[in-house]
């Protein structure tokens, strides 16, 4: 990608191999992926529908495909979202999500001082910075919450009585009236395009700018941290860690 | 709740006394009392108590009052579908003040109210059609020289239950919308200490507020309401649900014009502003005028008039996703692609700047 190929062998006598994403951790991450996109589409189309078919309504069900497509992804969604809220409990030490801590704020306060250039090197990861936990917060936990309780609350509209509509019945009164519900779904939907290009943009540059294998670390879970910077507690290397980099 | 037995009066004044000395059949009576239980969505069980409780029980005394509204709901209250519902209804309760209709006027009137409130205290039902209004004391509305507010909480007081009739009662309506120079409140926020069941619509669907007084009559007490306070028999649904145009929103054909094919067709009127998607209403079901029709069936899209502030989710002929959000001022589309825009102009001056500022530090790092 850049002149570090010259010492690409230095470079890898240097780096030790980590594994960072457990198989769990990227499994939740592609799904959350695709059903945030399928569900970013198919309620666009909801909202805006911009195909006309032609002939009769029993020979079309395009806007109904689309609902049900919708709803399945929600579901997934949400499954998947209970999943990794079981996993913060679970998995390794990366996979935490820990707002609460002293060390997280001030973390946070460094990780902005990078990112607008006012220091040169960030704090050492090899998990999420500071910034980008509150990031997974705000925009995959919140703004996820908010969807599920609007986007169930209509949907239980559909069967008034039943396990829905007793659990999410109560949110449509608490916004006064199903029209705010439906345009505060709409208007966070967009929170996720605009993740998403953050998120693409971050995730590129740390692995360009380290060289770390961050974007390829999402499909086999390896990071690769700097022999001696020491986030991994174990500063005695093994030999086979240092032998193998992809 | 009151307790319809308490009351001692001649059995001659139970409803059915007084159907048969009007020339009523029983077995007009008795198809009046199934269509009641139909209405109300009860099971045939239900129908012996209904008449049970329509021979044994008095009328019941009504007190109907006119606030801040334009009748309407009055107008569509007179309006019951069934021809035979049309008759009885306003008979099956002793109507003893409604100013659009009693025959009385001026001290008269208001002595046959004072007289039912006195005689039948904590007994009555009391019936609010229109809102009242806190602003500047409540002048904006006043009648026989008393406040809209204050003639609410004093019929409130010795009322066993109080219908919110029509949206200037469960919403403020059109009065109600931006700015409200008026301060039109719905009934709720008046009436805190009686039992208030919401009716909305502008106006409401009749069957509504005749099975909501049967259910009460018959079972002396409110009906099962929804999560939003009305009664579950007849808002429990959207009106999108049941609608007769929903094939065609399932299979995506929208009219996009008023005057297009789509139109011509009877395709669905979403995209022509219809707020049957997030309206509860039984529009779709009970119809209108005996079953005629309602606005989606006649070719117009409902403006949601049964929902809070629907005279502010406007245009009405603007599609759902294109109003402007209520909190912000803005088509929630355009601000995420705003949002996306501004954010991708920022990437790119922040990749931008990486390049500039980290490039000059690796030279540094050469160089040293």
């Amino acid at each position: 990608m850049n002149d570090s190929s010259v010492s690409r062998s230095e470079h890898q006598a240097l780096r030790k191999q980590v594994y960072v994403w457990q198989f769990p951790v990227r499994l939740f991450h592609w799904i959350n992926a695709l059903a945030i996109t399928i569900l970013f589409l198919t309620g666009i189309y909801i909202g805006n529908p911009i195909l006309t078919p032609r002939g009769e309504a029993y020979q079309n069900f395009i806007m109904g495909q689309i609902r049900a497509w919708h709803g399945i992804f929600a579901f997934i969604f949400i499954a998947n979202l209970l999943f990794r809220l079981y996993w913060f409990w679970a998995g390794n030490e990366y996979s935490k999500l820990r707002l609460w801590r002293k060390e997280f704020w001030g973390d946070l306060v460094a990780t902005f001082k990078y990112y607008t250039f006012m220091t040169r090197e960030h704090t050492l990861h090899l998990g999420h910075n500071a910034l980008a936990q509150l990031m997974y917060f705000l925009f995959i936990w919140l703004a996820g919450a908010l969807m599920i309780l609007t986007g169930l609350a209509m949907r239980s509209g559909e069967d008034p009585g039943g396990v829905l509509y007793s659990i999410f019945g109560w949110v449509i009164p608490g916004f006064r009236g199903e029209y705010q519900v439906r345009n505060l779904h709409h208007l966070f939907a967009w929170s996720y395009p605009l993740f998403l290009l953050g998120h693409l943009y971050m995730v590129f540059r740390q692995d360009i700018l380290d060289d770390d294998g961050t974007v390829s670390s999402m499909i086999n879970g390896y990071k690769f941290e700097l022999v001696g910077s020491g986030e991994s507690d174990n500063s005695s290397l093994p030999e086979d860690m240092l032998s193998t980099a992809k | 709740m009151g307790k319809q037995g308490g009351v001692k009066l001649p059995s001659s004044d139970s409803f059915y006394r007084w159907a048969r000395s009007k020339g009523v059949t029983r077995r007009d009576f008795l198809k009046f009392c199934t269509l009641a239980a139909a209405m109300l969505g009860l099971d045939a069980a239900a129908v012996p108590k209904i008449v049970q409780a329509l021979e044994t029980k008095p009328r019941m005394p009504v007190i109907y009052l006119n606030l801040q509204e334009c009748t309407c709901c009055g107008e569509s209250f007179l309006r019951s579908a069934h021809p035979l519902v049309a008759d009885l209804i306003l008979n099956m309760i002793s109507l003893d003040y409604m100013e659009p209709l009693m025959a009385a006027a001026g001290e008269q009137a208001e002595a046959a109210k004072a007289k039912t409130m006195k005689d039948y205290n904590g007994k009555y039902l009391l019936v609010v059609e229109g809102s009242p209004t806190l602003g500047d004391g409540g002048i904006y509305c006043t009648i026989g020289g008393k406040t809209a507010t204050s003639i609410l909480e004093e019929a409130a007081a010795g009322a066993a239950a109080v219908i919110a009739y029509g949206s200037c009662a469960t919403n403020a309506c059109v009065q109600g919308a931006y700015p409200n120079p008026t301060q039109a409140v719905p009934v709720r926020r008046v009436v805190t200490t009686k039992p208030v069941i919401d009716v909305p619509g502008c106006p409401p669907i009749a069957e509504v507020i005749t099975g909501t007084i049967v259910h009460y009559l018959t079972f002396d007490k409110i009906p099962e309401l929804t999560n939003q306070g009305r009664p579950r028999a007849f808002y429990e649904h959207r009106v999108h649900d049941g609608c007769n145009r929903r094939a065609f929103f399932d299979a995506g054909q929208f009219v996009e014009s008023f005057d297009d094919e789509g139109a011509k067709q009877g395709w669905c009127l979403y995209k022509m502003g219809c707020k049957g998607p997030t309206t509860y209403n039984a529009c779709a079901v009970t119809q209108w005028n005996d079953g005629v029709s309602y606005p989606i069936k006649s070719g117009h899209p409902c403006i949601g008039c049964s929902e809070n502030n629907f005279f502010d989710n406007t245009p009405f002929y603007t599609h759902l996703a294109d109003i402007p959000n209520g909190a912000i001022g803005f088509n929630p589309d355009k601000v995420g692609v705003g949002a996306l825009g501004v954010a991708g102009v920022g990437v790119l001056a922040h990749a931008a700047a990486t390049g500039a500022i980290k490039g000059r530090e690796k030279e540094e790092k050469k160089g040293s």
